[in-house]
């Protein structure tokens, strides 16, 4: 019962912390990645604001032309054609022809056509309160001097020149006068319009360098820690592979000492002839046999290592029944399981699908689970197998998992993500002189990620854990050829 | 007295008798209006749009274009604008209005300056287009357009309550040679 | 000439033999011009119509070449600088002018020209060659009078008028000769300022034609607007005898009376008046002072109706107070009537008039009656024309006791050998009171420029 609460508990608080050491155990080896993403957001984000200031210079500048540069011209047009009317009407005077007197009037009557056109283009751009009224009186002047030029043309083409000359002088002077002032005040506002708009596109100018320099500059400096950081990571993972290499050196060289000592020692022994008897030869041959039956499985991992790196094995793939492929793996372990005293449960559902794989290869990931279990098992002489369809937590199909589960020391949370590392030797192991190579669970996963599968942990320290080799389905047809030298289903075996 | 009543009497026989001549239609006066030929248009008095004046007798038109006219009603000064010697429109406005030809016509207002009965002599434009804008630039002014020469900017005035639209508009001006 | 009372006898005779005159030589003459008259109104309108053709190609063809005139010299005159103009024109693809040319431009006063005025001139005069029966007087060419005609549009209401004369021979006023016979003298005949405010009120003040019957503001100081070599007797200028008025410095308003159709025109004036000195010694008009302080009124009415065009009919009525020397003050009152029939090609004047005199304390009022009637009608560039006047002065008149009985036809022709240049033949046959009767034969040529 404790132990059940205890599995749902560990159940339960494994939950979201197995997130959190998932989405660390992802993110870790894209450090560098995620520092060079950011630097690129970073870039584009100031590539944005310059883009963003200098599209807003630019509209200032446009508006200043347009606003300003533009309504100087549009006011020297209007001063201008202002004086051409009042320039015809006197030209008028000059002749007594009525016909020259006619076009003269024309003339003026065109100019101030002009003039009407050029006041009403500058109401309609007028936004501000004072340049509308101010565009306002001069429509009004302008139309009160053309009430005045009118009744001098009309003099003028009368024959009335001294009329026409005393009415200009009494009405006309004054008016344009006031028309004079108001196109003058319209030009001043024009100038300090400009003179605005320049400040501002100063000011937007200045603005967008120092954001650019401070930017660039942030930018600078995140992309140098970015190098930095990167390059320090690859000299940690440098430093940390070399560690983790002189380890495996160091623990080789240590796993393969005590087997060479002992066969050193059997066989000095029996060269200097200090056997007494057969039975005394047996032990020490029997003790060599073993010794090197270790030193080459040893070998033969690490050269099982090498071959998965270097991708030289060649896998048959095929499909296999579950229940051979843990009956084999016992079989394998059988000795060492018994030597120790350990108890294996077997649980295999009935009816399970094949697998497609190789069944050495198979084996030997279940065997280094299941050596690992051993290891780490501590005072615990339990190891449970089980085997059951479950969901697919990738695919949407079924698949098939072999859990194998130890009540020993348990992980720990920052180890877990290094645990399938080559040559990873975690801290407590080290300090409980548990020795290893650091090559099992790399070579598990490596194997189970050529089936087509995956392998995962759960743990809890001091509680245990539970490895869980992922298979996916084979497919009916070769499921249904496997199952023609298939062996009877297994049962609970202790 | 009675020899000289009897001889004031001869004479005013003598004189009614050719005044009876120069009483009757004159070759180029006329009683009725002639129907219109076919090629001819209506030639329109006009006058400024401010001027109020939207009807004018002939009698009335007449004493305007001799000069013995010189304020409108609303006391603007009436300037006469007449197109140049040889104009088709100008022999129109001789004949039938004022009733004289160019030398009378001359003569009549040098006269009429002279006696100071007649204040301003008439303005001479060069084209019908001079007329129109003399017309429309000068409050007190009225002239004389083809019908085809009118436009929007000058007012055509009826002459006895007939516009040159109308049926029996006294105006007629032959049509103009193309050259 | 000179005036004296006629007899009843003289009268009767003169009566019969114009009489048979009338009946033996101007009836005959009176149908040849009906019937001539008859005969060129036939042709005219064929005529007319052929000259007006040939005149309208003529024109039309004068025409054209005056425009390519017109052309070539603006082409010319807009090549050429502008001279002395008081703003030079600027070409309309100038560039804008700047603030200071602006400001410049507002500085300078616009004013016009003072050195150009308004002034418009124009001159009349006439040449004659004439010769009479009377006795003492010969045939002779005489320089008539030099009239320079100026007028000023001063301003819209305002104008300016006046008639400079330059004029020899002596004078004669009321029967005084003045002055030497071949020598010039300047006379201001007219000087008027008008104010003309509407049709219906002008005013003018200045020296002046006075508006007495019709043909003293007709016509002024020059022949070549007159039908006939000169003017009626009635109507003749004070230094050249005349027993009217015919000029006064005042001031006078004219203008239409609103009446429809009739079309009544008004005229009412106020002015010095003549001098009363008598014999008179100086000039007849007074032009600078009035030799009392009593003033001349003259008020006339006339009416030009729509219905008959041309015709003119009117009254006038002139009142003056006189003081001759030696004589107690008269009362002169002018009555004036006329009935003219003007038009381009025929006229018909006839005006008559009487002048009282009324000494204050005499009972005896002297009427002077006189009229005229003038006919004439044009043929072309000729125009016949016929006269006859009277004026009957009793010998005791006290202000002009030489002008006596006077009258007689005038027949004349006139040619207008150009539109400025009148050349016309007048017969006149006078009779007077107390006096041979007088044949005159004058040629004249009149002419303006």
């Amino acid at each position: 019962m404790n132990g059940q609460n205890k599995r749902a508990r560990r159940r339960t608080l494994a939950g979201p912390a197995a997130l959190l050491d998932r989405v660390l155990a992802l993110a870790s080896p894209y450090n560098s990645s995620l520092l060079l993403l950011i630097v690129f957001l970073v870039v584009i984000a100031v590539g944005l604001f310059v883009i963003r200031d200098l599209h807003t210079t630019n509209v200032e500048a446009q508006k200043m032309y347009a606003g300003s540069v533009l309504g100087l011209h549009r006011i020297g047009e209007l001063q201008y054609q202002a004086q051409e009317t009042r320039r015809s009407t006197f030209y008028a005077l000059t002749t007594n022809d009525s016909n020259l007197q006619l076009e003269y009037a024309d003339q003026s009557r065109e100019a101030d056509r002009r003039v009407n056109e050029g006041i009403s283009e500058y109401l309609l751009q007028a936004r501000m309160p004072h340049e509308i009224e101010l565009g306002k009186r001069l429509q009004r002047d302008w139309s009160e001097y053309l009430n005045v030029r009118n009744e001098v043309l009309a003099s003028i083409l009368e024959g009335s020149t001294k009329e026409a000359v005393n009415l200009d002088l009494k009405g006309g002077v004054p008016a344009f006068e006031r028309v004079r002032q108001d196109l003058e005040e319209i030009k001043r506002l024009y100038d300090e319009q400009a003179s605005q708009q320049l400040a501002n596109v100063a000011a937007t100018s200045r603005r967008t360098i120092f954001r650019l320099i401070g930017v660039l500059g942030i930018t600078l400096a995140l992309a140098s820690a970015s190098v930095w950081a990167i390059q320090r990571s690859k000299m940690l993972g440098a430093i940390q592979l070399a560690k983790l290499q002189m380890e495996f050196v160091a623990s080789v060289s240590h796993e393969l000492r005590t087997p060479l000592a002992v066969i050193s020692s059997a066989a000095d022994n029996i060269a200097d002839g200090l056997v007494g008897g057969k039975d005394q030869l047996k032990r020490y041959g029997s003790a060599i046999q073993n010794q090197c039956r270790q030193i080459t499985e040893l070998v033969n991992q690490i050269l099982l290592f090498a071959s998965t790196k270097d991708r030289k094995n060649r896998y048959t793939l095929r499909p296999l029944q579950v229940s051979r492929i843990i009956d084999a793996v016992l079989d394998n372990t059988a000795e060492l399981v018994q030597e120790i005293g350990f108890v294996i449960e077997r649980r295999i559902e009935s009816g399970l699908p094949c697998v497609m794989g190789d069944l050495s290869a198979l084996s030997q990931c279940l065997q280094n689970l299941i050596v690992n279990a051993v290891k780490y098992s501590g005072e615990s002489r339990w190891i449970g197998i089980h085997a059951f369809v479950h969901d697919s937590e990738e695919r949407s199909s079924k698949e098939i998992r072999i859990t194998v589960q130890d009540r020993g020391m348990g992980i720990d949370r920052l180890e877990m993500p290094h645990i399938f590392e080559p040559f990873y030797r975690g801290a407590a192991v080290t300090a409980a002189q548990i020795h290893g190579t650091g090559l099992g669970l790399s070579l598990a996963k490596s194997i189970a990620e050529a089936m087509g599968g995956t392998l995962s942990v759960v743990s809890e320290l001091a509680v245990g854990s539970i490895f869980t080799l992922h298979l996916p389905i084979v497919e009916k047809q070769k499921s249904e050829m496997a199952s023609v030298t298939s062996k009877p289903d297994p049962s609970i075996r202790t | 007295m009675r020899r000289l009543a009897g001889l004031l009497f001869i004479l005013a026989s003598a004189a009614f008798s050719i005044a009876a001549l120069s009483f009757g239609p004159a070759p180029n006066s006329r009683l009725l209006p002639e129907p219109q030929i076919a090629s001819e248009q209506n030639l329109a008095v006009v006058v400024n749009l401010s001027n109020p004046v939207q009807n004018l007798s002939m009698p009335e038109l007449r004493r305007i274009f001799l000069g013995e006219r010189s304020h409108w009603p609303n006391g603007r000064r009436i300037t006469l604008v007449m197109m140049e010697s040889g104009q088709p429109e100008r022999a129109v406005v001789l004949r039938d209005i004022c009733q004289m030809n160019e030398t009378d016509f001359n003569n009549h207002f040098l006269h009429g300056v002279f006696t100071g009965e007649v204040l301003v002599s008439p303005k001479t434009l060069a084209t019908p287009v001079g007329v129109r804008k003399f017309v429309f630039n000068v409050p007190g002014a009225i002239g004389y357009l083809r019908v085809s020469d009118l436009d929007p900017s000058v007012k055509a005035v009826r002459i006895d309550e007939r516009g040159p639209e109308d049926k029996g508009y006294r105006l007629h001006v032959p049509p103009r040679t193309s050259k | 000439m000179k005036f004296s009372s006629p007899s009843p006898i003289r009268v009767n005779l003169a009566l019969k033999l114009i009489g048979r005159m009338i009946v033996w030589r101007i009836f005959p003459l009176l149908l040849g011009i009906l019937v001539s008259t008859t005969i060129l109104r036939a042709q005219q309108p064929a005529a007319a119509a052929a000259a007006d053709k040939q005149t309208l190609q003529l024109l039309l063809q004068r025409i054209d070449q005056l425009e390519a005139r017109v052309k070539q010299l603006e082409a010319a005159k807009q090549q050429a600088a502008p001279v002395s103009l008081p703003f030079a024109p600027v070409q309309a693809s100038a560039p804008p002018v700047s603030e200071t040319e602006l400001q410049t431009d507002s500085a300078v006063p616009e004013r016009m020209d003072v050195s150009k005025t308004l002034l418009r001139m124009r001159g009349f005069g006439d040449i004659t060659l004439h010769g009479d029966s009377q006795k003492h007087d010969t045939t002779a060419f005489s320089l008539g009078q030099l009239n320079l005609f100026i007028t000023s549009d001063i301003s819209e209401k305002f104008k300016f008028l006046s008639e400079i004369v330059f004029e020899g021979g002596p004078d004669n006023i009321f029967g005084e000769t003045r002055g030497e016979n071949n020598t010039f003298g300047v006379d201001v005949e007219r000087m008027v300022l008008q104010y003309s405010h509407s049709d219906y009120f002008k005013f003018t003040v200045g020296r002046y034609h006075t508006a007495i019957g019709y043909y003293n503001t007709a016509y002024h100081h020059s022949t070549w607007f007159q039908t006939t070599t000169g003017r009626p007797f009635l109507f003749q200028f004070e230094d050249r005898g005349g027993i009217l008025p015919i000029h006064t410095v005042g001031a006078s308003a004219s203008g239409l009376i609103p009446s429809g159709h009739l079309g009544l025109h008004y005229v009412a004036e106020v002015g010095n008046g003549r001098a009363s000195r008598s014999p008179i010694t100086e000039e007849p008009v007074q032009n600078v002072v009035d030799d009392q302080n009593h003033k001349a009124f003259n008020l006339a009415l006339f009416a030009r109706p729509d219905a008959v065009r041309g015709l003119q009919v009117g009254f006038s009525a002139y009142r003056d107070l006189l003081a001759p020397a030696n004589l107690p003050r008269i009362g002169e009152t002018i009555f004036a009537a006329h009935a003219v029939l003007v038009r381009s090609k025929f006229e018909w004047l006839n005006e008559a008039l009487i002048v009282r005199h009324a000494p204050n304390g005499i009972p005896r009022v002297f009427n002077t009656p006189g009229f005229y009637t003038q006919v004439s009608k044009q043929f072309g560039s000729y125009r016949p024309y016929f006269r006859y006047q009277y004026v009957n002065a009793s010998s005791a008149e006290p202000i002009f006791p030489d002008v006596g009985l006077r009258q007689g036809p005038s027949f004349g022709l006139r040619y207008d050998a150009s539109e400025t240049v009148a050349v016309k033949l007048q017969y006149d046959y006078t009779t007077l009171r107390g006096q041979p009767a007088v044949n005159a034969l004058a040629l004249q040529v009149g002419f303006t420029f």
